[in-house]
């Protein structure tokens, strides 16, 4: 991440990608579509990643608490990606260098996702039970 | 004197030169000895006299070279079949798709595709990781021209199959909800179709950087991505190019499927010089969340069957919770 100048490298595609889902989630009628998920339309028990389509659609209309009550780890993650998609194409369009990352932080910042998601599905399994 | 094994990057000990095993990951690893000649200078050769080439009554091209001539480049060593009992040379070197101005696209493509779909272990431990543009570039060629394919076969036999679907229904004299099947197939229209074939040249790419993506977190965990991440980006492009078999009717979609799977643990497992476990851990990770959530699934409503607790909801016949889950 420490690449400066009007590079257009990997950190930037992915900008391009979550700047893309963005525009997914504010403007295709994703919800009207009614599709299910089957795990939870098998077991009646939400999958890891369920609400994860809800969350991202509700923040790309400005419900944060309609986000998070449907997925608090999605609507992070959706709130996350934007943010990089900005600072990408900012960084891009302003010329700027990508902060360098201290060594570890990677592998700390993945083991953090896995055990929010985990975390996220322990809470969706609990808040469906009636 | 102290070498490093090229595949686990861990040193050892030893005496001699040639080809010896790792002792910590079991690798053959070859040590050239630097004090043996050169292979072209093996044996000093007594001066010969100039030979000229014999006169002989033909067309032009047999007579001695002009001054300056010098013969064409033979392609780069490498890539070519490895003779019984050699041992493969360490050395990384591009991938022949990475260098498709000189060897031609389609020659190119098609010997980087049989080199990582039936040699992958070879191929990702020798290939460089630092153009990971060509491999996005490869991969999403392939995925779009499989998936341009099968869009196609799947709009000229929705027909067909809607046609089976309601004879199935009406022979199970409508016990089987076939509704959404029917549903999901007729919505395959000329419309649906042509916007798919657009979208998918995006959606290649933007699958490739996801897949790549999942599979790098996976590999940071278990710190198994020692080379970075060119180096996912990289096997996935590389991999996805077995995805062109989903072109192949009916069977095409899951031989395809398990055939990248294989593969990107190969290949991540020799890109990164992480170890067969750490990569099928980042490749089967997501398959093994799904399998764990079933297996837990099961578990939770096991007990809360046994006591008594209401069971789950849509398990117990009961009505299902609100929500697509989606």
């Amino acid at each position: 991440m420490g690449s400066g100048g009007r590079t257009f490298g990997h950190a930037e595609v992915y900008g391009v990608v979550f700047a893309l889902a963005f525009g997914v989630a504010r403007f295709a009628p994703w919800l009207a579509l009614g599709h299910g998920c089957p795990f939870r339309a098998f077991t009646g028990v939400p999958c890891a990643t369920c609400g994860m389509t809800r969350a991202f659609v509700h923040l790309a209309h400005g419900e944060v608490g309609a986000a998070f009550g449907a997925s608090p780890f999605g609507a992070l993650l959706a709130g996350g990606c934007w943010l990089f998609a900005a600072a990408a194409l900012a960084r891009f369009a302003l010329g700027w260098r990508w902060p360098v990352l201290p060594p570890g932080a990677p592998r700390r910042l993945a083991v953090a996702a896995l055990v929010a998601l985990l975390a996220n599905w322990v809470f969706l399994v609990v808040a469906s039970r009636p | 004197m102290r070498a490093r094994c090229f595949r686990c990057q861990e040193t050892f000990d030893t005496d001699r030169f040639g080809t010896q095993t790792c002792p910590h990951c079991g690798a053959e690893v070859y040590l050239p000895d630097p004090n043996a000649p050169a292979p072209g200078a093996a044996a000093p050769q007594p001066p010969q006299p100039p030979s000229l080439p014999p006169i002989v009554a033909g067309g032009p091209g047999w007579g001695a070279p002009p001054p300056g001539w010098s013969p064409p480049p033979s392609p780069p060593p490498g890539w070519g079949p490895v003779p019984p009992g050699a041992v493969p040379p360490p050395a990384q070197q591009p991938a022949p798709f990475a260098e498709r101005r000189r060897r031609g696209f389609l020659a190119s493509y098609v010997q980087t595709w049989k080199l990582a779909a039936v040699d992958p272990i070879r191929f990702f431990r020798q290939v460089r990781v630092d153009d990971a543009g060509s491999a996005v570039l490869f991969g999403a060629i392939a995925v779009t021209i499989g998936n341009w394919v099968a869009l196609v076969l799947s709009y000229l036999s929705a027909n067909a199959t809607m046609s089976f679907v309601a004879q199935l229904t009406r022979r199970m004299h409508g016990r089987v909800d076939t509704l959404p099947l029917l549903e999901a197939v007729g919505g395959l229209t000329l419309k649906s179709l042509v916007a798919q074939v657009i979208a998918t040249p995006i959606m290649a790419v933007v699958g490739l950087y996801l897949t790549a993506g999942l599979f790098h977190l996976l590999l940071l965990v278990v710190r198994g991505a020692g080379r970075g991440f060119p180096a996912t980006l990289t096997v996935v492009g590389y991999a996805s190019g077995i995805l062109l078999l989903r072109a192949l009717p009916v069977c095409g979609g899951i031989v395809a499927l398990v055939w990248f799977i294989v593969a990107a643990v190969h290949g991540l497992s020799e890109a990164q010089r992480c170890g067969s476990g750490k990569a099928a851990f980042a490749v089967l990770g997501p398959l093994a969340l799904l399998c764990l959530c079933a297996c837990l699934a099961g578990l939770v409503a096991g007990v809360a069957g046994m006591g008594g607790l209401g069971g789950i909801p849509g398990l117990d016949g009961g009505t299902p919770p609100q929500g697509t889950g989606i």
